[in-house]
Parts: C-alpha cells; sequence; structure tokens
C-alpha cells in the first residue's frame, strides 16, 4: 500500500519513466524492422483506402441521414470519445517523442543546425510547411464560402463518414493527433 | 421526440471517400516516405525534420496544433443527434 502511494507520487513516477526510457539495448531498433512496421502499416491503411473505395462506390443510396439538408447522426458512443481519443494520442506522441530524444540525443537539434543543416532537405522541410499553410488557408476558405452559399462545407462529409465507420473516424481522429503530438509538441 | 430523417444522396459518398483519401492518404505517403529512407540508411526520418522544423519555429508549431486540435473540437465535440 505505501509502494502504490509512493509510485503514484509525481516524481517517483518520473523517475520509473525516465528509467525505463534509459534501456540503451533497445535502440538502435533494427533497420528491417523499421522498415518492415513502416511497410506493413502502409499496407493496412492503403486495405483500408480501398475499402473505403468499395464500400462508397457500390452504396445505392447516401451513408448517412440527413435533416433539412444537414446530416443527422447517431453513433454508439458519445462525441467526447473522439476528443479524449485525440486528446490521449496526442500526449502519447509527446510521450514517444520524448523516449526518442532520451535515447538519441544528437537528433535534438533546431531546422538549419548539426544533423539538420543540408540545404536541399531545409527547403524541402519549409516548403512543405508553408505549402501546408498555404493548403489550411484555401481549406477554412472553402468551408466558410460553403456554409455561406448552402453547399455542404467539409465538416458534413466528415459527419457523414463518421457516420458510416465510426471506428475508422477514431482511428483516423488517433493517427493525427498522435502525429501532431509527436513531431509539434518536443521536449526542448 | 421523432425526427423525419432521409437517406442522403448517394452522390455524397464521393465526398466521404474523399475525406478517407486525404487522411489516410496522408500518413501512408509519410509512412511509405520513412520507409524509403530507412531503406537507404539516412538515420534522420521524415518525423525528425519535423521535430527540428518544430524546434526552430515553436511558434508555427503551436499555431499548426491549435489548428487540429480546433479542427477535431469543431467536427466531433457534440455536434451530431444523441441516439
Amino acid at each position: 500500500m505505501v509502494v502504490a502511494v509512493g509510485v503514484c507520487r509525481w516524481h517517483h513516477r518520473r523517475a520509473l519513466l525516465l528509467a525505463m526510457m534509459r534501456i540503451d539495448e533497445r535502440w538502435p531498433v533494427p533497420r528491417w524492422v523499421v522498415r518492415t512496421g513502416l511497410v506493413g502499416a502502409a499496407i493496412g491503411l492503403a486495405a483500408v483506402i480501398w475499402r473505403s473505395w468499395s464500400v462508397t462506390s457500390l452504396a445505392r443510396g447516401g451513408l448517412c441521414e440527413v435533416v433539412n439538408g444537414a446530416p443527422f447522426t447517431t453513433f454508439p458512443y458519445p462525441s467526447q470519445a473522439f476528443v479524449l481519443t485525440a486528446i490521449a494520442a496526442y500526449v502519447v506522441g509527446h510521450i514517444s517523442s520524448r523516449y526518442v530524444v532520451e535515447v538519441r540525443p544528437e537528433l535534438v537539434a533546431n531546422l538549419g543546425e548539426d544533423k539538420f543543416d543540408r540545404i536541399g532537405p531545409v527547403l524541402v522541410a519549409k516548403s512543405i510547411a508553408t505549402g501546408f499553410l498555404l493548403i489550411a488557408t484555401i481549406l477554412n476558405l472553402y468551408e466558410a464560402r460553403a456554409f455561406a452559399i448552402g453547399n455542404w462545407p467539409i465538416t458534413y462529409y466528415v459527419w457523414c463518414a463518421t457516420a458510416a465507420s465510426p471506428i475508422l473516424a477514431l482511428l483516423a481522429t488517433a493517427l493525427v493527433s498522435f502525429l501532431i503530438g509527436r513531431w509539434l509538441w518536443i521536449p526542448r | 421526440m421523432a425526427v423525419d430523417t432521409q437517406v442522403a444522396d448517394a452522390s455524397v459518398n464521393f465526398g466521404l471517400f474523399k475525406a478517407a483519401v486525404i487522411v489516410f492518404g496522408l500518413v501512408i505517403t509519410l509512412l511509405t516516405a520513412d520507409a524509403i529512407l530507412a531503406g537507404r540508411r539516412i538515420d534522420t526520418s521524415i518525423g525528425h525534420w519535423a521535430q527540428a522544423w518544430a524546434r526552430r519555429y515553436p511558434a508555427f508549431a503551436l499555431a499548426i496544433s491549435f489548428f487540429f486540435g480546433a479542427m477535431i473540437g469543431h467536427f466531433f465535440w457534440d455536434t451530431w443527434s444523441p441516439g
């Protein structure tokens, strides 16, 4: 009981977490394992897209119900499940980022310094970031315009897609949140 | 209270497919690119470059995180009718 209370204290948990991170034998993960995992995950997601295509193209009617032109959807679990999943995935992404920093401190550097100073990849990284922000702006404008002129905004398609497959919507939410947490919520 | 619902037009299904392609296609692209980098024995992955970018531009990283958080909240927080 005393031990349980002690472990529950934050500084003890932090020490335990850091001790787990310091197991050097866990790194480097064999390259073939990394590559196999990445290719396997890509194939799995490609299968998801193929399944999405077959379901959406073969359906005779729409995959959700509408009321007054807007999706009317019900789900087996509350909407908060999506938000809490996103938050959890975001935190897990950050923790995995801390793990990488712990075992590979040489990767802690700003863009343009140390391992990240090659001009070609630097330009590519900056271009992708700029392009992403541009696309996000365009999508926001499209969304606002769709609401203004009465077309279906992106939000309605997302609701309809969530009605068609809540599990896939949950997976997509978790994937995106994990990547944001891992890449953008970084330890200093 | 009963609500008179109708099945959506089949034309919206292509929009659903596009949403799936955008989200999962983006992740597939990242996974494939990382697999190629791993195969070429390059020890910095796309994620490492993204983290270096976030260290160099923390305000932009915060803005993008906020954008995605707002998007998820906008899409999923209590926006549909409870069953």
